[in-house]
């Protein structure tokens, strides 16, 4: 890549009014910081951290989507976490032999961290927020990778569900509070992280993707409530929540499928949230063919 | 604007470039990169693009340089009398703080 190329890359971390005064000078600049020192970390990280800088003074507009940005990524890595963390088929737990109950197991991540799914969702989360945070014209892209995303999250998870059984204390060992599980925290994260693109995305139709957001959120906090109240075969909490340690768990996790429920309702939620998205496509390309030349 | 505003001291973390930007001025306008090069070798710090531009916008809105017409895609800034006094005025604090600590320091050395 070009070292003019390099330059205008960076400068797309620059709000519109600073890249209108100093574009031309800073890349110029960049230009010849790129060719006397092809390779520098420090210039990236510089960079990044200046433009944010710059984003920041812009106004309430630029810090909402810095807002949604940071949601949109913090739900997504949630995702990630939780996913690697609850749901990672390849992960155990170990308990001390013989001892009743078993206090002191340890979780044992397995390969959780090559998980597919973990690396799909962060990627995605990381692509809408920079998506929503420095572009407008990528908006609407990424207002639809994040319902995607958070579809292909909520399928994911329902797929790859493991259901470990507590030998000690019979079933089911996961409390009927769901609300109080990291899924539920995740589910509400997604929602308000999906919630805030539609706020600040002005060229979107606000009401459309709204009832978009709020119909995946309902539709997966919905699913949760089957998935982890009536599981026949209990819920080991890997999270100490709420009732403190690791005890109870099963030492290897097999891979199972959850309630029929849970998974239509996810898949209800997906194919409504794509229908709502593309009512919103057909109208806007009416829009634009009724006011073509 | 308040005098208060373009005291150099007040800066912050802009403190240091803006010196280094504002003392290489004094010889004559610069663009960019030029500023970049003379910083490093007067001072041995490299400012990076970003906090270089960081601190030519905050000196610019303040009045403390001026912006000159661009050539070459490069424009050039010039120190303003109100720049020139402001870091007349820093560089003389600075010079008592030195001052002040070389002293201490040659009499600690004494004793």
């Amino acid at each position: 890549m070009t070292p003019e190329r390099r330059a205008r890359r960076l400068l797309r971390w620059y709000p519109t009014a600073w890249r209108e005064r100093y574009g031309e000078e800073f890349t110029r600049l960049l230009e010849d910081d790129i060719r006397e020192r092809p390779r520098s970390w420090h210039r990236t990280v510089d960079v990044a951290r200046s433009g944010l800088a710059a984003q920041l003074e812009q106004g309430p507009l630029r810090r909402s989507r810095l807002v949604a940005a940071g949601l949109m990524l913090g739900a997504a890595l949630a995702a990630a976490a939780v996913l690697h963390a609850l749901v990672d088929p390849h992960q155990e737990v170990r308990c001390p032999p013989g001892v009743r109950p078993q206090r002191a197991c340890a979780l044992i991540p397995g390969h959780g961290w090559v998980n597919p799914a973990v690396l799909t969702i962060s990627l995605l989360g990381l692509a809408a927020a920079v998506g929503v945070f420095l572009s407008p014209r990528l908006r609407r892209l990424a207002g639809t990778t994040a319902i995607l995303g958070a579809g292909a999250a909520a399928v994911v998870w329902v797929a790859t569900s493991s259901k470990p059984v507590d030998p000690d204390f019979g079933q089911p060992v996961f409390p009927p509070n769901a609300w109080t599980t990291a899924e539920a925290v995740l589910i509400a994260l997604a929602a308000v992280g999906v919630a805030m693109v539609v706020l600040v995305s002005p060229r979107l139709s606000r009401l459309r993707l709204a009832i978009a957001g709020l119909v995946l959120g309902a539709a997966l906090a919905g699913a949760s409530v089957p998935h982890l109240v009536h599981d026949p075969g209990g819920y080991c909490n890997t999270f100490g929540i709420p009732y403190g340690g690791f005890r109870g768990c099963l030492h290897s996790l097999g891979p199972a499928w959850v309630e029929p429920t849970a998974l239509a309702l996810c898949a209800l939620a997906a194919a409504g949230a794509a229908l709502l998205l593309l009512a919103q496509a057909a109208t806007s390309a009416r829009r634009a063919r009724s006011s073509g030349p | 604007m308040a005098d208060d505003d373009k005291d150099l001291g007040r800066f912050g973390r802009f403190a240091g470039p803006a010196t280094l930007i504002l003392s290489s001025l004094a010889e004559g306008p610069k663009h960019g990169w030029a500023l970049t090069k003379d910083i490093e070798a007067f001072a041995a710090v490299r400012l990076a693009p970003g906090t270089l531009y960081e601190a030519l916008n905050r000196l610019e809105g303040l009045g403390l340089i001026e912006a000159l017409p661009s050539e070459d895609r490069r424009r050039p800034y010039k120190l303003t009398a109100a720049g020139a006094a402001a870091l007349q005025e820093h560089l003389a604090r600075q010079k008592q703080v030195v001052e002040v600590g070389l002293s201490r320091l040659s009499t600690r050395g004494a004793t």
